[in-house]
């Protein structure tokens, strides 16, 4: 199998049942919170080709997370799994009290560093909806320091997510994030277009996923996490929007207090425009969107080019 | 305006309320205790519309009726009667609606009565068909009682708290009480016709039923679209358009707006009209083109509104002036 440049290996690992496959059905797979229920145990490893932000490539390795898979891939299948890999996700059920979890985790992170050294480890602390909310810091900190001991000293990020909220939409818009070699470029671009449409804040979403993959603020606002909120709160709506046998081509919120335009913007992406200035006329704005489109279909594709 | 929700233990009837005027999540509902007494739920979320729910427990039976049961049920203008779809055969639950028509339509003559033939979700209940059959043998063997006895045939609905089913049955049968609305839902055909809209809807923006439609008939996608829409509004609102600690029901104010643009041509406009209440138009994208005159009807439309939910208070207030 060929492994070039733009195909990004990607490999989704932890124990069966933590909810590997829930996620990326989520995520990728138009799938509805609740209908993750229906989906069965991974038989081995499940592989898919995921085209994001028009020519990145991901494959994305779900492996299956039962004990006997486990088995083969720490040891007849060390070389070809681990090989290569670009980003680990591992992720743990913070429900679960199994010993083997984080020694299955250990044994990831020493692979890792032996067949992909370069490779960045991203960990999901997952279901954290299961834990009363008064306990869910305290928890999630503790499982978060026990990783920290168990990666070899190696660069790790921690993420604590959950299918019935928004947590789930940040971890996956970084770790896609990561691997887009020049977002550098793709967000000094759009703090132009900010600025020039005296907006107070621009986001650039991916168009299947809606996973954030750039921004602009302007101005300063109090919720850290909106834009996952926004990828979720538009997410389900695409998929009402689907039930109807359509497909939500634009949108605009108002009130007294702002403007929010939501518009395809190029090939691959979604563009939110947040004003909260009244004298910013509404047909303006969606006519300077219009403009930008063009633009920004090269600077986009130039920002999934390595340099 | 008070409604009664009746039914044999177990059916459904708390959950159903919890999860429409409570926001409670369907799969929540497993977990509720059993109703003792009677509970009331008021709804008042905007200035036109008032009603009270009564819940009664699951073992309340007719037969012991007492004073304080009677007093209540004889100011409601409709009792809900729910059976529970999936608990066969019916003619145990069946018997007991009949004993209530026959004992409340002797002391509240004008009372109405609705059937909802609820928990038609699940395995039993996959096909349409499946759903029409409970329905057609339920009403079946009501059919010989009722002419019998001369009582007033009452209406049935399909419901589920699974899916919108309940919101479509609670929102038309809030609309059989209110006969101002009439009166608005002509308003809203002429809507309708001037500005070349396909479908309306006034939504109470809170629990999502509409207070009225336009008189073509309501199919349920679109009526799922516009409470999503709704959803949508409010969450973006919530996020940007409240200053400080301010809660949803400021996020929702006079100049509350959006539009929606389907890539099946259809364009989704939502205006809003009172204190939580939200016109919500489904246009052609074509038809759409001259938004400021559809602005201009609506905002005729809202006058038109006001102007009959403050006749309808007038009348109300006279009637109990006189009694």
């Amino acid at each position: 199998m060929e492994e070039n440049d733009s195909n990004r290996k990607v490999l989704l690992m932890g124990k069966n049942g933590a909810g590997k496959t829930s996620m990326r059905s989520i995520i990728f797979a138009n799938f509805l919170p609740k209908d993750t229920m229906r989906l069965g145990f991974t038989i081995a490893i499940n592989e898919s080709r995921i085209r994001f932000l028009g020519t990145l490539c991901l494959a994305l390795w779900d492996c299956g997370g039962q004990d006997h898979f486990m088995q083969h891939y720490f040891e007849s299948q060390r070389d070809t799994l681990f090989r290569s890999v670009q980003v680990l996700i591992y992720v743990f059920d913070i429900k679960s009290d199994d010993q083997r979890d984080m020694k299955y985790y250990k044994s990831c992170v020493e692979a890792i560093k032996e067949h992909s050294p370069t490779a960045r480890i991203f960990v999901l602390i997952h279901k954290m909806d299961l834990i009363p909310l008064e306990k869910r810091s305290e928890t999630y900190s503790k499982k978060e320091r026990e990783v920290y001991q168990n990666s070899e000293s190696l660069n790790v990020v921690c993420f604590g997510t959950s299918i019935w909220d928004e947590t789930l939409y940040l971890a996956w818009s970084k770790i896609v994030n990561y691997m887009i070699p020049n977002s550098e470029m793709l967000s000094q671009s759009l703090k132009k277009f900010c600025v020039a449409c005296e907006a107070d804040e621009v986001v650039l979403f991916e168009k299947s996923t809606f996973l954030v993959i750039s921004s602009y603020s302007a101005k300063e606002h109090r919720d850290t996490h909106r834009f996952e909120k926004i990828s979720n709160i538009i997410k389900l709506f695409k998929l009402s929007c689907s039930k109807a046998a359509a497909r939500f081509k634009s949108m605009t919120v108002a009130n007294s207090n702002f403007c929010a335009f939501i518009d395809e913007f190029t090939s691959s992406t979604y563009i939110m425009l947040v004003s909260s200035d009244s004298s910013v006329q509404p047909a303006l704005t969606q006519m300077n969107i219009g403009i930008a489109k063009k633009h920004f279909e090269g600077i986009v594709k130039a920002s999934t080019v390595s340099q | 305006m008070q409604i009664a929700l009746l039914g044999t233990k177990k059916v459904g009837k708390s959950s159903i309320l919890k999860v429409v005027f409570q926001k409670m999540s369907p799969n929540e509902t497993l977990f509720i205790d059993s109703t003792s007494r009677i509970e009331e739920i008021k709804v008042e979320n905007n200035p036109y519309t008032k009603y009270t729910f009564v819940d009664f427990p699951g073992s309340f039976e007719v037969s012991q009726i007492n004073t304080q049961d009677r007093k209540i049920l004889s100011k409601c203008a409709m009792i809900i009667y729910v059976l529970d779809a999936q608990d066969q055969p019916y003619n145990k639950p069946l018997e007991k609606f009949i004993n209530i028509i026959t004992e409340v339509h002797s002391f509240n003559p004008d009372c109405m009565f609705e059937m909802f033939i609820h928990k038609i979700d699940g395995d039993m209940f996959v096909t349409e068909d499946l759903k029409l059959e409970a329905q057609n043998g339920v009403s079946f063997l009501l059919k010989s009682d009722i002419q019998e006895r001369k009582l007033p045939e009452p209406g049935y609905f399909l419901t589920s708290i699974y899916d919108l089913s309940i919101f479509e049955a609670l929102s038309k049968i809030l609309i059989k009480v209110s006969p101002q609305v009439n009166y608005i839902q002509n308003m809203l055909d002429n809507l309708m016709n001037y500005c070349r809209i396909d479908k309306v809807y006034l939504f109470d923006v809170i629990n999502k039923l509409y207070i009225a439609t336009d008189s073509t008939p309501v199919d349920l996608i679109s009526y799922e679209l516009c409470a999503d829409m709704i959803d949508v509004v409010i969450d973006v609102s919530c996020i940007y358009g409240i200053t400080g600690n301010d809660n949803m029901t400021s996020a929702f104010d006079r100049k509350s707006t959006s539009v929606i643009k389907l890539d099946s041509g259809l364009t989704l406009y939502l205006r809003e009209i009172e204190h939580m209440l939200a016109l919500v138009c489904l246009v052609k994208e074509d038809n759409f083109d001259r938004q400021n005159l559809i602005d201009y009807n609506i905002d005729i439309f809202k006058d038109g509104v006001k102007q009959i939910f403050q006749a309808h208070e007038k009348l109300l207030k006279s009637e109990e002036n006189k009694t």
